[in-house]
Formats: structure tokens, C-alpha cells, sequence
């Protein structure tokens, strides 16, 4: 089911907010004590849907663009007067004081929120793993992960417990579920939606994406949260980028030496089947050469962590959180976050924490910032000749539960989504085919990725590629 | 002492040189983490030691990377300078009961924290 569906129903009158919330829940009922996609189920969202019911009935094509619909809230960004625990202990008890703006802006067109979504630990991780509560699994294959770290919302929406849900996007954590889930993903050009209201992780690479049915879907609800906001001085203009318009046909380039070794052969021949589909289809794939992408993992697992270990140093036990006692207030300190943090949340500030360190610095965190710079600039050069970049979403289709113990080979999982959130540009995970593994199909995503502020041309261009295929 | 203070040169040495990574020993984590702010028990720091190491390893490529002409650094957003206007953005104490109900501790309009000067606690 889509939100275009819903709409239509809820505006005839055949279908209801109030039906809906109700079939959902049964599925959360059903389910999810299997999946645990969800850390809530938010009990209010009945006399929401009862109120957008009666609304419908008065105002029908006249009501906001997202009423009655019922959507799945990733447990990192705030909802007011709602527990925002980011899956760890560290905020177990914290309850929201104000909305984020995303969520302020999708309360203005209606929205119901059904319930908070399990996620990796302040979002680190690529496998929902990480959570302080528990693992979620992939509802296409329980034995597998549903990908990370916004793996309760891609599960939410693949299992049919929301018509969409918002995730968050530092380096791949809505495109890679999405990926592995079998459902669109989108992270949103850097700026385009304000981070008011997301805990933050790195805070140049954060940014609130959409998990959906369709790819209309994602742009509806980027139309409702997107725009410049006050709040967050990163949020860009309508007019920040030069516009990238839409096209009768795209020109789309295909990094082929970034695609070498690492790629699951049954991925890699999803991902050629699907520029065959684009070719058949009237676009033209070209090679597009981008060789310091290759680069893009190294330089992320330096800005994210430094990043990290400064925004995470509001965790002291004194403002809001978990407080540990300790003989003095050094001792607050030490006791609160040796046990408010999980070990990849430790592992990520001891290493930002280093990198960051005086003498490491510039080898570390400044060449990672110049190598970003240059692959912005690699990128620009590159969408001069081509319209859209295309690679598959992850190497490999969703891994199994416990496979991936050392730190490493489970960052690698990300290696084609983060030069995207170093660089700042759009790009969305569309499903694309399955692999046969143990039995069970799973999903493969394919990523499209446009210039600075192309989000428009992404949508139409995914709506013809998935939506209308 | 002299085995402490070759050890920081053959690390300096690696990061300007480029050369073998400089493994982290256990008393290295146990410094970073003191930076951070956060107790190590049990085997901890042994293992953040191991997977430290590997990590700064693979992201010690990025020393391969080198800039030929003018590359501009330090750049966070597309925008810059971004200022609201110098008044008042709400009404005085809006918010105070919702952020103080979220601390620990307080007294009153207080967040409480344990005295820092003046001996030991409370």
C-alpha cells in the first residue's frame, strides 16, 4: 500500500485513517514480536486516526497532503512528550521536549505517527545490531538483518506496519536498509531538511531521509518536511544550487572502477540487468570514471567519528540521560557514559577522540576534509557530462545475524553510500530485483545518485524507472 | 622513559612519514579514553586496542591521497554566516520546566552537580 492509495481511499471514503491504523496495528500485532521493528507502539495514534477520519469526511481533497497516514518515526528524532532513546541506555528514560522540525512539519499535514523504530545506538552501525534493545530482523529472511542503521524503519515498512517511516542518513543508515528490506530509500540533498530535532551523530553528514513503497511516496513527504528552517543554519535556499532539471531521457554514468572487487557476483548481475532495463527504456549509460571514491570509506571513518565524539560529549550525566554516581563529578562523568554507551558507541569517540587529537589532526581530519573537497569536485566534473550517477546500494544482499563480529567488514557494508553523504549530494536506494540465498529471495537495492539540489530530478526520474515500471 | 618517549616518535614518524601504522597499545586507549570521559572495565581496553589498530590501519589510506592545485578545506554547509536577527526568540523561562524535568538533578530552577572545588564530594 502507498500513500497515493491511501489518499485516494480516504478521500472517497472507501478506506479510513481509522481502518488503517487498525490493520496496521494488527500486522505490529502479528508480527513484530518476531521482527521487533518497533521500541513503541505510540497507544494515541487511534484517536489521532479517529480525528483524521472525521476530518476526511468534512474537508475530503481539501486535507493536508499527508492526513490519516500512518507513519513509523525512527527512535532518534523527536517527537514531543515521546521517549527518544536513540537504542541506547545512554536515553532510555529521556522523553522528547519539543518536536524536531520534520516532525513539526509532517504533525502540519496531518500525519499519524504509529510508532518509534528501532535503530542501531545513536545510529551507528549498518545492522540494527547495535541496538541496547534488541536485534530487529529482516522480514524477508528472520535469520538475516534488515540492514542498519534505520533497520526498525525499513522493517516497519517492508513487514506493512506503516505506509512509510522517517529514518535518519549519516553514511548509508536509510539507503542500505532500504536496500536490504526491499523498499526506496531516500536521503535528501545535505541541507534540504533540517536537522532540528535529530540527535545528532556527525552533524556535516546527518540528514532525515524517507523509507517508502514508492517513490512518490518519498517525495511527498520530502515536500512536507523539506525547506529552509531557522533552527539549522545548514539548511539551504531554494535557489543554493543550481537547479538540475528534468529530462526526457537521462544520461547516466556508471563508476565502473569504483565497482571492482567486493561485489556479490548475483548483486553485481542485478545491478547490469538494471541498466539494461535504463537502456531499453531510452536512457543512455555511459562510464563514468570517479576514482578517489574509493577513497570515501577511509575518509568517513574519520570525519563521522571525530565528529561523533564531540557531539556525543553532551552525554554527562548532568543535563538530561542517564546519571551514574560516582565519589565526584569526574567520576559522574566516567560511570554515566562507561555505562550509558554501547561498544560501538566507545569504539567510535576513542577513535574520533584520537584523530581529532593534537598531532593527528591534520594527517587525519584535515586530509579527510580536503579528500571530501576533492570529491566534490571529482563529482561536479563527473555531472558535466551525465545527468544521474548510478551503483548498487551495498556490495552484498542482507547478511546473516552475528556474521559480521569485527568492526571493520561491517563498515565495508557501506562503502558505496557514504561518498554520497561526504559529498552532500541526493541519492535514493530503489529495489531492483532479487539474489536466492538458503532458500529465501532477497531484496537488491540499486542507488541513484544527482548533482547538489537535484532531488527533483531523483523523483522523476524514480518514479519512472520504479513507480510507473 | 626512553622506550615511552620512542614509541611517540615512531608514531609521529608514521603519521608525517606515512610509514608501518603505529600499533595502539592498551595504555594508549586507557589516555583516550580518560580524554572522553569514559571508564574502561574488564577486557575494554584490550579489545578497543585491537580494533583501533585495525581501523586507524585502513583509514591511514587517506594519507595516500594528495591535492595537485587549490583545494579549499573546512567547508560545512553550502551556506555561511547564518545569523537570526539580534531580539528575543521566545518569551524568558518558555522552555525551562521541559528542560529542566529532563535533568537527573535539580533544585529548584537548578540543575544540581556535585561541588568541583573544595575537596571531595557533595
Amino acid at each position: 500500500m502507498t500513500i497515493t492509495e491511501l489518499r485516494k481511499k480516504f478521500v472517497e471514503g472507501s478506506y479510513t485513517p481509522t481502518q488503517a491504523v487498525e490493520d496496521y496495528l494488527a500486522v505490529i500485532n502479528e508480527r513484530d514480536e518476531d521482527i521487533h521493528a518497533f521500541l513503541e507502539v505510540y497507544d494515541d495514534v487511534r484517536a489521532a486516526a479517529e480525528a483524521a477520519t472525521e476530518r476526511y469526511a468534512k474537508e475530503g481533497d481539501a486535507a493536508p497532503a499527508l492526513l490519516g497516514m500512518p507513519i513509523a518515526v525512527k527512535n532518534n528524532i523527536l517527537i514531543k512528550g515521546k521517549k527518544a532513546t536513540a537504542a541506547s541506555k545512554m536515553l532510555e528514560n529521556y522523553t522528547a521536549s519539543y518536536d524536531a522540525t520534520v516532525i513539526e512539519r509532517m504533525k502540519k499535514e496531518g500525519a499519524l505517527f504509529i510508532g518509534a523504530t528501532n535503530l542501531d545506538e545513536f545510529a551507528m552501525g549498518a545492522s540494527t545490531e547495535n541496538s541496547a534493545f534488541g536485534v530487529t530482523k529482516n522480514p524477508h529472511d528472520t535469520a538475516r538483518v534488515p540492514g542498519g542503521s534505520s533497520g526498525g524503519s525499513a522493517a516497519a515498512v517492508a513487514m506493512g506496519a506503516a505506509v512509510a517511516a522517517l529514518g535518519t542518513d549519516t553514511g548509508g543508515s536509510v539507503r542500505q536498509p532500504a536496500g536490504f528490506c526491499g523498499v526506496v530509500g531516500y536521503k535528501p540533498t545535505y541541507g534540504a531538511v533540517s536537522r532540528y530535532g535529530l540527535i545528532a551523530m556527525g552533524s556535516s553528514l546527518d540528514q532525515a531521509g524517507v523509507l517508502s513503497n514508492s517513490v512518490a511516496d518519498a517525495e511527498t513527504i520530502f515536500n512536507a518536511i523539506a525547506g529552509n528552517d531557522p533552527m539549522d543554519a545548514t539548511t539551504i535556499q531554494e535557489d543554493t544550487y543550481k537547479l538540475a532539471p528534468k529530462k526526457e531521457t537521462y544520461r547516466i554514468g556508471v563508476p565502473r572502477d569504483f565497482l571492482g572487487e567486493g561485489v556479490d557476483p548475483d548483486v553485481m548481475a542485478v545491478f547490469e540487468e538494471s541498466i539494461a532495463a535504463l537502456k531499453a527504456a531510452g536512457h543512455e549509460v555511459v562510464d563514468v570514471s570517479l576514482p578517489l571514491m574509493k577513497k570515501g570509506l577511509a575518509a568517513y571513518y574519520i570525519v563521522m567519528p571525530g565528529e561523533v565524539s564531540s557531539n556525543l560529549a553532551r552525554y554527562d550525566g548532568v543535563r538530561y540521560g542517564l546519571h551514574v554516581d560516582g565519589a565526584n563529578l569526574l567520576d559522574d562523568y566516567l560511570k554515566t557514559r562507561a555505562e550509558g554507551f554501547g561498544a560501538e558507541v566507545k569504539r567510535r569517540i576513542l577513535l574520533g577522540t584520537y584523530v581529532l587529537s593534537a598531532g593527528y589532526y591534520d594527517a587525519y581530519y584535515g586530509k579527510a576534509e580536503m579528500a571530501r573537497e576533492m570529491m566534490r569536485d571529482e563529482l561536479a566534473e563527473a555531472y558535466k557530462d551525465v545527468d544521474i550517477i548510478m551503483t548498487p546500494t551495498s556490495p552484498t544482499p542482507a547478511f546473516k545475524i552475528g556474521e559480521k563480529s569485527n568492526p571493520l567488514s561491517m563498515y565495508l557494508a557501506d562503502i558505496f553510500t557514504v561518498p554520497i553523504n561526504l559529498t552532500g549530494v541526493p541519492a535514493i536506494s530503489i529495489p531492483t530485483g532479487t539474489v536466492e540465498r538458503d532458500g529465501k529471495q532477497l531484496p537488491v537495492g540499486v542507488q541513484y545518485i544527482a548533482p547538489h539540489g537535484g532531488d527533483a530530478r531523483l523523483f522523476d526520474f524514480g518514479k519512472r524507472v520504479y513507480d510507473n515500471k | 622513559m626512553y622506550d615511552s618517549l620512542m614509541y611517540e616518535w615512531s608514531r609521529w614518524y608514521s603519521v608525517v612519514f606515512g610509514a608501518s601504522i603505529a600499533l595502539m597499545k592498551k595504555e594508549d586507549i586507557e589516555h583516550l579514553a580518560t580524554l572522553a570521559r569514559i571508564e574502561l572495565r574488564g577486557g575494554e581496553a584490550e579489545d578497543l586496542a585491537t580494533d583501533i589498530t585495525s581501523i586507524i590501519g585502513y583509514v591511514s589510506d587517506i594519507e595516500t591521497i594528495t591535492a595537485d592545485g587549490d583545494v579549499t578545506t573546512k567547508k560545512v554547509g553550502a551556506r555561511y554566516n547564518v545569523m537570526r536577527d539580534d531580539d528575543t526568540p521566545y518569551e524568558p523561562g518558555a522552555y525551562t520546566e521541559d528542560i529542566l524535568e529532563a535533568a537527573p538533578k535539580r533544585n529548584g530552577q537548578y540543575i544540581e552537580v556535585k561541588k568541583i572545588l573544595g575537596g571531595d564530594s557533595q
